[in-house]
């Protein structure tokens, strides 16, 4: 996700984000599930349906995770139900209810944070333009890794790297730049 | 798999909760000890904990959108399709099939019995006008017309027969003045009942029409329209 996605347009916000989940959805379901594209699409357009619904019910004004995440996590789940059909007694409400989330624990980036003199908070902040302006292929892996939780094999089909490796290779040397580049900035900004 | 690959995996596993609490304190005092570690643990986790937060605004814009439409805006902005979901391909197909199997039976069947029902019609018109009678000489063009029109009346030979009488029909209906001008009226008749007899209702109606507007008999015209109009009922 660039910084121009972030910015996007409010006209142009829901088609943006759609696109992207359509794209993800049927991606995660085909390497996860099995799922074919047909099917997929069908689970997509019901997990729409459900967001819909359920953000019109208030039922997101709690929510932790991102939309993204949240979304995925739907469809995920409706795509186990339609793999295991016939033998799940879990009703649809229910699924979306049980939903879960394997996302990073925010007591566990604190105390990483906190490590050492620890990262103020314009620190941290620097931080949030720098991954809103990673170079390439390094914004498409780290934002696909951390910010949409696909695998590395699923980020190597998304951006035709060969294989998983390549791309778990990939990621390491992103990072170190990233840490190279955020060092630097932090570095001038208290000189 | 080098070191840091390593290194980010142990990170990842901590950052996601996933170690013991014996293995969660061992890596972080393994960071505290190691500044050039923790710098890169605290680069990832600065980074993600960013990305969550871009991550959450952005999807808060987006539920706010959301929650402002009408299912019908949701639908079109989702791309979705109006109204029922689509239908899986595979229900489609079965869908499709069944449909395909009950229109061939269906229109089959209609269609076989309106194909019956104009063979009918020609049958039960073909003694409208005794084309016998037109046998006026025993002429070349006479006796070919009156073979032709015993092929109508005995359903045989109907393509031929068919062939024979347009090419003739058109000549009859020509401005020259030609062999078969004066059998105008038998053969248009006799082709629009062999028409009929062969199923095309569509080629009846239209030769009957042709025969309407150039026959100068009133009980011919008369005869057409009535079988036009009893065609147009089946």
């Amino acid at each position: 996700m660039t910084k121009k996605e972030f910015n996007i347009q409010d006209e142009r916000l829901l088609g943006q984000f759609f696109e992207k989940e359509r794209s993800k959805v049927l991606l995660v379901l085909r390497n996860r599930l099995s799922i074919s594209t047909e099917d997929a699409e069908d689970i997509y357009q019901d997990a729409c349906i459900a967001l819909f619904n359920n953000i019109q019910k208030g039922k997101l004004k709690t929510l932790t995770c991102s939309l993204s995440t949240y979304f995925t996590q739907i469809c995920l789940n409706m795509g186990y139900n339609f793999v295991n059909r016939g033998h799940s007694t879990t009703s649809f409400d229910q699924m979306l209810d049980n939903t879960q989330y394997d996302e990073y624990g925010l007591a566990q980036l604190e105390a990483v944070l906190g490590l050492g003199d620890g990262l103020s908070s314009e620190q941290t902040k620097i931080m949030r333009d720098i991954v809103q302006d990673l170079p390439h292929p390094c914004e498409d892996i780290l934002w696909a890794y951390y910010g949409d939780d696909l695998s590395m094999k699923e980020i190597a089909d998304v951006i035709g790297f060969n294989g998983a490796d390549s791309v778990k290779s990939k990621k390491s040397q992103c990072m170190s730049k990233l840490k190279e580049r955020f060092t630097r900035i932090i570095k001038s900004f208290y000189e | 798999m080098n070191n840091l690959e390593n290194f980010d995996i142990r990170l990842e596993l901590f950052l996601k909760n996933k170690m013991t609490e014996e293995e969660g304190k061992a890596f972080l005092s393994e960071l505290q000890s190691n500044p050039d570690l923790r710098q890169r643990a605290q680069t990832m986790a600065a980074a993600i904990k960013n990305m969550k937060e871009l991550r959450y605004e952005h999807g808060q814009r987006v539920a706010s959108q959301i929650e402002s439409l009408s299912e019908q805006e949701f639908r079109k902005e989702a791309k979705l399709p109006h109204k029922a979901r689509i239908i899986s391909l595979r229900a489609f197909v079965r869908m499709s099939v069944a449909a395909c199997f009950i229109g061939i039976i269906y229109f089959g069947t209609y269609r076989y019995y309106i194909y019956n029902e104009t063979i009918a019609l020609g049958n039960s018109y073909y003694s409208e006008i005794p084309t016998e009678l037109v046998v006026r000489d025993a002429d070349d063009v006479s006796t070919q017309l009156a073979q032709l029109f015993k092929n109508v009346k005995n359903n045989e030979d109907l393509d031929n027969t068919i062939l024979n009488l347009e090419e003739k029909f058109s000549l009859a209906i020509s401005e020259d003045f030609n062999d078969y001008t004066n059998y105008i009226n038998d053969i248009g008749w006799n082709l629009a009942i062999a028409h009929l007899k062969d199923g095309d209702r569509d080629k009846a109606i239209e030769t009957l029409e042709l025969l309407i507007s150039h026959s100068e008999s009133d009980i011919v015209v008369g005869k057409c329209k009535k079988l036009i109009n009893d065609i147009k009922q089946l």
